[in-house]
């Protein structure tokens, strides 16, 4: 029959695809990256620093990412990992807890784990933690929302719902060093999940109760994004200044010409390369620090080049 | 024909908003007999037929039921005195297989524990299926198919089946034979014969008067909500129905 | 009465009854109706062979194995639920919602039984009847959105679409409200190591509390009367009402078992995480219909089979976890899932116009 015929020609061609596909390479060669999610332009731009030092380093790297920012998401995705068995793991968790246990079986069955970015709870058995320091982000945040307001006004955070180490570290350290200013009358946080339509949304309706609102403070490259969707929708834009974390190239253009006035970059490409450096050292039975920082730095309204030179680069082949 | 009528609806009335649908209407319908209720568009048939099956209430009037009054509290209690109706949508579940829908709503399970659970007996739907099909003489291409792939003439063979298994006195038919072919409009004819045979009354309501002179034993016209005429199966014609129907004379004629 | 639908959409047929074109049923075709009725189980078994063809040490290993089916687990026994629900006609999208909704108020009960106070994190000391206590809740929960969706469906004739959307974004709101934003993450440990990552006879625990799920369902759905009964609701509603089947009865039960079920999963995400996840189970209500439509089971309704379900949750399952053990890049994962979606759909439909002759 014409059609079973075509359905079987259609099997082979698909087997024959898998199968020359990719190389198997020798497992205790290889090194896996699990990013948080796909699509964002800081885990990009993480990878495309892993990729480039892998390249430079010798290492077979393999980058995979989940469909959503979430643990049911990702959880599949490091179980075929750990079935690959690579000498090394650099994993983003998506939950400090629900991770623990599928990144543990990765360390059982053989695999180093590195951390990048974010953390988990139980971190006895990961080899290294490759992060920033999110509270003094957030701390940077606040103090160039006061200089920005001069002193007083009323500001909101936009982050992610809590959970999330990194975002909750950032509003935690906003909020702490916020204390110091007694100009300044801190709204709290809204939460916003990776949803920048959802952030535009929070931005207009803070409006409308607080249409005197002075500052909004971004916790990542989303949030920032619906912040000044929502601020154009309302009319704010310039009126009420946004501090923003990351340097994603729509928040640089958009430091570029005034939507936001003060970025926090962090250095995603360093990270996905200490990343790399930490599991070639690991191959080679060399020392390596339980906890690697990357640092962070404050790009102001009008600098340009320092902007150009954070920004998250998330195109490489 | 015994004398007194199986199914009789006498002086039904019924009102929908500004419309008079029916103004005391009668009808009857015999053991044993093809009866075609015949009308003009608007005349009140499908109404008529909706109070006297228990799926619409009359407003005045009353229905008798082997001489006796009855009030029908709905379709299914109807179906409990052994009324059922064929309707031109067929009612039937096409992906469901013939046997299964002959028993839709009253399947069979099997006895003891499993029973109690709701297991069904499929053998036992399919043999008495087989049987009510063989009394009946419906060959169907294949029992075991939905019986969506049956062809329209085999579909309303299942739909007139399944009434025909279920209510043991009056079966209504609206235009049974409306959708399909001449081989199959034949073969339905058939059906409905054998389902008079088995002392089944059968009420068919048809625009096909050269059908109906064929296969009815006796005509009831309605016109404007009253019946008009009834007219026996010798003294039928073509002319003299389509007359009846159209124009009709101020009071009801003998039967 | 729309014959022409269900003329195309023949195969996978309600009854193993309703589907052999000969009286005798052929060994073939009872197979082949058991197997989901179409292709999608041949494709199943070309994608399985294919990965463990081209790396056997990985994706065949036992591990890796064993892992596919407990990250099924989850999934299958919410798209049992959606398979009954769209069998009869009508669709569930707030399946995930309600899982999250049930998780979190089932943890916040068992967290409350345990004496513990809220913001724990690790596990708690819970035994079996704070255990048993949370099914309760998460199933009761489930339970409640189900009946709601069926009523509203059902009784006030709300589109299901519309409602289950409704019903979508109030559970998760109320999940969210219920708990500030802030998953519960001190569960009990029994919990989570003997059910979570526990072993039956060497079998996941989630694996087997799915399969027995799954084959409870199948033989309710294709050998009880109130399978055939939803099969009929869904294939004629009008008719099933006519025939006297209780319509608004079985519509309500239906959604209330997709409910309940959504609130089983829960437990099962609580164990296997071990910590409810508010902000994930976000596509789950889209996973669920493809794999159910995956499977053959017509979203018209009237037609479908458990099996074609299972095999419908595996394959997504089994083609992320192929991409990432074969390296591929996470992009193309994302475009080959959506090619082989319409590919296993697009060769269900030749064959059954070929069927059909």
């Amino acid at each position: 029959m014409r059609n079973t015929r075509h359905a079987y020609r259609m099997a082979a061609t698909v087997a024959a695809v898998l199968l020359t596909a990719t190389p198997a390479f020798a497992a205790d060669q290889s090194v896996a990256l699990v990013l948080g999610v796909k699509g964002s332009p800081f885990y990009q731009a993480l990878a495309c620093g892993a990729k480039a030092k892998a390249r430079e380093l010798g290492l077979q790297l393999t980058v995979s990412a989940p469909d959503q920012f979430a643990a049911d998401s990702q959880i599949p995705v490091v179980n075929a990992v750990a079935a690959t068995r690579p000498a090394v793991a650099a994993v983003v968790p998506t939950d400090t807890q629900a991770l623990i246990e599928p990144l543990r079986q990765l360390h059982q069955r053989g695999t180093r784990v590195i951390t990048v970015d974010q953390t988990i709870n139980d971190t006895s058995f990961v080899a290294s933690r490759i992060q920033t320091d999110n509270e003094a982000g957030g701390r940077l945040a606040a103090d160039a929302m006061n200089t920005l307001l001069g002193g007083k006004g009323k500001v909101l955070t936009i982050t992610q719902p809590p959970g999330s180490a990194a975002q909750d570290a950032r509003e935690a350290g906003f909020r702490a060093e916020l204390k110091r200013f007694p100009g300044i009358v801190y709204l709290g946080p809204q939460y916003q999940s990776d949803d920048p339509q959802k952030a535009a949304e929070i931005v207009t309706s803070t409006l409308s109760a607080h249409p005197d609102l002075a500052g909004i403070f971004a916790t990542n490259d989303q949030g920032a994004i619906g912040t000044v969707t929502g601020l154009r929708q309302a009319g704010g834009i310039g009126r009420v200044k946004v501090v923003a974390y990351d340097a994603a190239t729509a928040e640089v253009n958009a430091l570029k010409n005034g939507s936001i006035q003060t970025l926090i970059a962090q250095t995603p490409k360093e990270e996905g390369e200490a990343a790399m450096q930490a599991a070639a050292a690991m191959m080679q039975g060399k020392p390596v620090d339980k906890v690697i920082l990357t640092h962070i730095v404050t790009i102001k309204a009008g600098d340009t080049a320092t902007a150009d030179r954070y920004e998250y680069q998330g195109n490489c082949p | 024909m015994s004398a007194i009528p199986l199914l009789e609806a006498r002086s039904v009335s019924k009102r929908f908003g500004h419309v008079q649908a029916l103004d005391g209407a009668n009808f009857s319908v015999y053991p044993a007999e093809i009866c075609a209720l015949i009308g003009d568009n608007g005349a009140g048939k499908s109404t008529l037929v909706k109070i006297l099956s228990g799926a619409d209430r009359p407003d005045t009037g009353r229905i008798l039921l082997e001489g006796r009054e009855v009030a029908l509290a709905g379709p299914l209690a109807a179906q409990q005195m052994g009324i059922a109706t064929v309707y031109q949508d067929l009612a039937l579940a096409p992906d469901l297989a013939a046997s299964d829908n002959l028993f839709l709503g009253r399947e069979i399970v099997r006895g003891g524990v499993l029973g109690r659970l709701g297991f069904l007996d499929r053998r036992e739907m399919r043999a008495r299926a087989a049987r009510q099909f063989a009394r009946l003489s419906v060959r169907l291409r294949s029992p075991r198919v939905p019986v969506s792939s049956l062809s329209g003439g085999q579909r309303q063979s299942v739909a007139i089946a399944r009434a025909a298994m279920w209510a043991d006195k009056v079966i209504f038919m609206d235009e049974p034979t409306a959708a399909l072919g001449v081989a199959q409009t034949a073969r339905v004819i058939d059906l409905i014969r054998q389902v008079r045979d088995q002392g089944i009354a059968v009420v068919l309501i048809s625009h096909n008067m050269t059908q109906v002179i064929e296969i009815a034993d006796r005509v009831e016209v309605l016109r404007l909500g009253k019946r008009v005429a009834r007219i026996d199966k010798s003294a039928a014609t073509v002319e003299g129905l389509v007359a009846a129907m159209t124009s009709a004379p101020a009071r009801e004629e003998a039967a | 009465m729309n014959w022409s639908k269900s003329a195309a959409v023949r195969e996978s047929c309600a009854t193993p009854d309703a589907c052999a074109t000969d009286p005798q049923q052929t060994l073939y075709e009872r197979l082949h109706h058991f197997a989901g009725g179409g292709w999608i189980l041949i494709l199943l078994l070309v994608l399985v062979a294919g990965f463990w063809i081209a790396r056997p040490a990985q994706f065949g290993s036992t591990y890796n194995l064993t892992m596919l089916a407990v990250n099924a687990a989850i999934l299958l026994v919410l798209s049992v639920g959606q398979t009954y629900v769209i069998v009869s006609a009508g669709i569930d999208l707030s399946v995930g919602a309600v899982l999250v909704f049930s998780s979190v108020a089932s943890a916040q009960t068992m967290l409350w039984l345990s004496g513990e106070p809220a913001g724990t994190f690790g596990t708690t000391s819970g035994g079996w009847g704070v255990i048993a206590a949370g099914l309760l809740v998460a199933v009761a929960s489930g339970a409640a959105w189900g009946a709601l969706n069926g009523a509203l469906v059902a009784l006030v004739r709300i589109p299901a679409l519309i409602v289950t959307l409704g019903s979508l974004g109030m559970a998760l709101g109320l999940a969210q409200v219920l708990t500030g934003g802030v998953d519960v993450r001190a569960v009990p440990d029994l919990l989570v190591t003997q059910v979570g990552n526990g072993t039956l006879l060497g079998i996941p625990m989630l694996v087997v509390i799915a399969a027995l799920v799954a084959i409870v369902a199948a033989i309710a759905l294709h050998l009880t009367r109130f399978g055939l009964q939803v099969f009929a609701v869904g294939s004629n509603a009008e008719a099933a009402r006519r025939s006297g089947i209780r319509l608004r009865r079985r519509i309500v039960s239906v959604y209330m078992l997709s409910g309940m079920l959504a609130g089983l999963a829960a437990m099962m995400s609580i164990a296997r995480f071990s910590t409810t996840t508010i902000n994930g189970h976000a596509m789950d209500n889209l996973s669920t219909i493809s794999a159910v439509v995956l499977g053959g089971t017509s979203l018209f309704g009237g037609v479908g089979t458990m099996m074609g379900t299972v095999i419908g949750v595996f394959i997504p399952i089994v083609l992320l976890n192929g991409f990432v053990i074969l390296g591929i890049p996470p992009f193309w994962q994302t475009v080959a899932m959506g090619a082989v979606l319409i590919l296993a759909v697009w060769i269900d439909q030749i064959k059954r116009r070929v069927r059909q002759g």
